[in-house]
């Protein structure tokens, strides 16, 4: 039966490296410092043991590659003086890993771990706003969003935020994901108005939350029943005249300041999950390369661009599938519609 | 007039002299010890002689404070010799108007935002608002993100962000001003090597000495010993890793939050010294295991599956972090084979596992799950200290 996630065979992995896989599908911003990084292998789908490796000529990873077919290969998201011993940090890109197995407030209905995609259209999403906020708040000019296969990694490599520390990072972070709470100050302060900061990625989130959010979650930030429904009844008004244009009159007559915090704590408490933060604040990641095939669902680690209409067209099931399996692929997509209506 | 011992004219005056270590070798021959004191010893303001001091006396005192603190660099009047000098300088830069360039804070029009936002910023319109309140709120610097982040201590949802740059009022600009002074000061304490002069010795004696009497007192947890644990006072991620948690947190939850938290706040809530070991502060392997291990192992059993069954080299790892390296049976002398991990801090945390993070009205203003234990120890020690005193003075009544 065809499916749109699969685990491949080795025969087919030797097939995509040996076929279809070359180094010079690796972005060029991994590519050009490519003897700085530390690249990992997953040879038997265990996790990748094989770590350390440094290739200083990019035909030399080819070769290596095509030679063992690994389950996964990783790189560095760090430079180093001698990436072999991970030793002279360099500093390491700033990475927000959005899963989409993992993502709250889902609008399917599968089980819990495993991705659809609506799950993946929800971590692009994400990863769009995200590239957004590191454009026009942090004023970033080197922002790329990869296709990791199961979700989306938005990887920045200006200068200043190569050395950022955990500890930047994670303030980075809880800012990207819109982590704390919007207090009673900041709403009759207006400071939650703003066109630009924190409350601003704030609203972002909330756009996305208050889209996703059903009777259930609203009945459990405790909102009564006449509240519930018309929040439920006036999304658009509040993601149009809210989210868009911070005015606080798009919340319905009836949704006052105290439900309104209730929501904004429940859109926060989501948001956090949004992101692995782990990625984010470790300074020595590996991540997936890009180009690499994700064994496990059968789909290639893709770079999608450093634009934002780069992400919005960036289509999986079409550009990430392996040749070997695109009839299967298109198929399981068509049958998914099917069944989806 | 010297607005940063950091900047450009005091490095100007630093290089006059052929360098900071040129410089900290002849001073001793210029300024007394009582010049350099004057600039610590001040009670509420820094008084007019230490605002309005010379230049080049000015870069002289400062290095001299300095050079004596190089003596004891960890020493705890580091921090307070900092605060005072930073508050010297603060002054003069409100005198002056304005930050010198080395730290990057640039002066900016409010106009410069969209003018909704600055409205909203400047609170402007809202009433009960006095002049300098008002003047305090106006946008009035900027700092780019790359330094504001190190230098600003607070989340970045208190300022506004926009292209690249932190937006700042007066009150912003000089506390990121403060965590800037602060980091160079760091920076340059470290970098003095060892001084022989007797000069420093005395400097570093007298300023002891002084803050001893002026500051004295201790932080809030300084009395908190080691004792029994208290798992009634434990803060909302602790409790809640107590419980036992799903798959996913389980490593994060017990190996590394509960391993440090229960080993710190059981037998070192005060570690004197970064690289302490557990085997300075217990007589035997059996007091860990009964007081710290076990809880862990019963936390771990609580997991959804349970951790040490489903991984069971975990529990080495525990050891591991308890600082007697990767070993399932420790004895005593292997105590300092790894690092003891002190437990990560509250953003840490929030960023490794949010779902652990649940605060209550405790947690406001704790960065450290370690603090919250030993600030509540501190408050309950001190209520009963009351309690018991007012029941001995009814005691006292009735005979």
């Amino acid at each position: 039966m065809a499916e749109l996630f699969r685990q491949v065979s080795v025969r087919e992995r030797k097939l995509y490296y040996s076929r279809e896989w070359r180094v010079s599908m690796v972005p060029s911003f991994i590519r050009e410092t490519l003897k700085m990084r530390e690249l990992g292998f997953d040879h038997d789908g265990n996790g990748p043991s094989d770590r350390k490796n440094v290739f200083y000529d990019p035909r030399d990873l080819e070769d290596y590659v095509r030679l063992t077919s690994p389950y996964a290969i990783y790189s560095s998201i760090a430079l180093y003086d001698e990436p072999g011993e991970m030793r002279g940090w360099r500093g390491a890109e700033l990475v927000f890993d959005i899963d989409a197995k993992d993502l709250p407030l889902r609008r399917c209905d599968h089980e819990p771990g495993e991705v659809c995609p609506i799950c993946l259209e929800d971590a692009k999403k994400l990863a769009r706003d995200t590239m957004v906020v590191l454009k026009e708040d942090f004023g970033l000019e080197n922002v790329h969003v990869i296709y990791s296969g199961r979700g989306y990694h938005v990887r920045a490599l200006d200068d200043w935020v190569m050395e950022l520390d955990s500890k930047a990072r994670e303030r980075v972070l809880s800012y990207i994901s819109a982590a704390e709470d919007v207090t009673f100050d900041d709403l009759s302060g207006k400071r939650v108005m703003l066109s630009s900061g924190y409350f601003r990625v704030f609203r972002l989130r909330f756009g996305y939350f208050i889209e996703r959010v059903n009777e259930n979650h609203l009945i459990s930030a405790g909102l009564n029943k006449a509240q519930v429904r018309k929040v439920l009844d006036n999304k658009a008004r509040i993601v149009e005249g809210f989210v868009k244009k911070g005015m606080l009159t798009a919340f319905p007559k009836g949704v006052g300041y105290g439900a309104m915090l209730k929501l904004f704590h429940l859109s926060s408490t989501y948001s956090k999950a949004y992101f692995d933060g782990r990625v984010t604040v470790d300074v020595k990641r590996i991540l997936r390369l890009p180009s690499s095939l994700h064994s496990k669902v059968g789909m290639v680690a893709t770079y999608v661009g450093s634009r934002e209409v780069d992400v919005e067209r960036f289509d999986p099931f079409r550009r990430a599938v392996p040749k070997f399996r695109r009839e299967e692929v298109k198929e399981a997509y068509e049958k998914w519609l099917e069944i989806r209506g | 007039m010297i607005t940063d011992p950091f900047g450009e004219e005091a490095a100007k005056i630093t290089g006059e002299f052929g360098g900071l270590a040129e410089l900290l070798s002849i001073l001793p021959d210029y300024i007394d010890i009582e010049e350099a004191m004057a600039r610590v010893s001040w009670e509420e303001t820094p008084p007019d002689d230490v605002v309005y001091m010379g230049n080049i006396k000015d870069v002289m005192t400062f290095y001299a404070l300095v050079g004596a603190l190089s003596i004891r660099p960890y020493g705890s009047e580091v921090e307070e010799v900092m605060k005072r000098n930073a508050e010297i300088y603060l002054r003069r830069i409100e005198l002056v108007g304005g930050f010198d360039v080395a730290a990057g804070i640039e002066r900016v029009r409010s106009e410069s935002l969209p003018s909704r936002d600055a409205f909203i910023l400047e609170r402007r319109g809202m009433r009960g608002i006095t002049p300098e309140e008002l003047e305090n709120l106006r946008i009035a610097y900027r700092v780019h993100l790359s330094r504001f982040l190190r230098f600003w201590e607070g989340s970045l949802k208190e300022v506004y962000v926009r292209s690249g740059y932190a937006y700042l009022s007066k009150t912003q600009a000089f506390e990121v001003w403060r965590g800037y002074f602060k980091s160079r000061f760091s920076e340059v304490l470290r970098s003095i090597e060892h001084l022989d002069d007797d000069f420093y010795t005395k400097l570093n004696e007298r300023v002891s000495k002084l803050l001893r009497e002026k500051v004295g007192g201790g932080i809030l947890t300084g009395s908190v010993k080691a004792q029994p644990l208290r798992f009634d006072l434990f803060p909302p991620c602790v409790r809640r890793a107590i419980e036992g948690v799903p798959s996913g947190m389980r490593n994060y939850a017990i190996t590394v939050l509960l391993t440090s938290f229960l080993s710190y706040a059981r037998f070192c809530p005060n570690p004197s010294r970064k690289d302490v070991r557990l085997k300075d502060c217990v007589k035997s392997v059996k007091e860990i295991e009964d007081e710290v291990v076990s809880v862990i192992v019963e936390a771990g059993n609580r997991c959804s599956p349970p951790l040490f069954e489903d991984q069971p080299n975990e529990i080495k790892n525990v050891w591991y972090h308890l600082g007697f390296g990767f070993t399932e049976k420790p004895s005593l002398d292997d105590s300092g084979s790894s690092v003891w991990y002190f437990p990560p801090n509250c953003d840490k945390i929030r960023a490794n596992v949010p779902q652990l993070c649940n605060p209550d009205e405790f947690c406001r203003g704790i960065k450290n799950p370690l603090t919250y234990y030993l600030r509540r120890l501190f408050r309950e020690k001190q209520r009963q200290g009351r309690e018991g005193a007012g029941t001995g003075a009814e005691g006292g009544g009735d005979g």
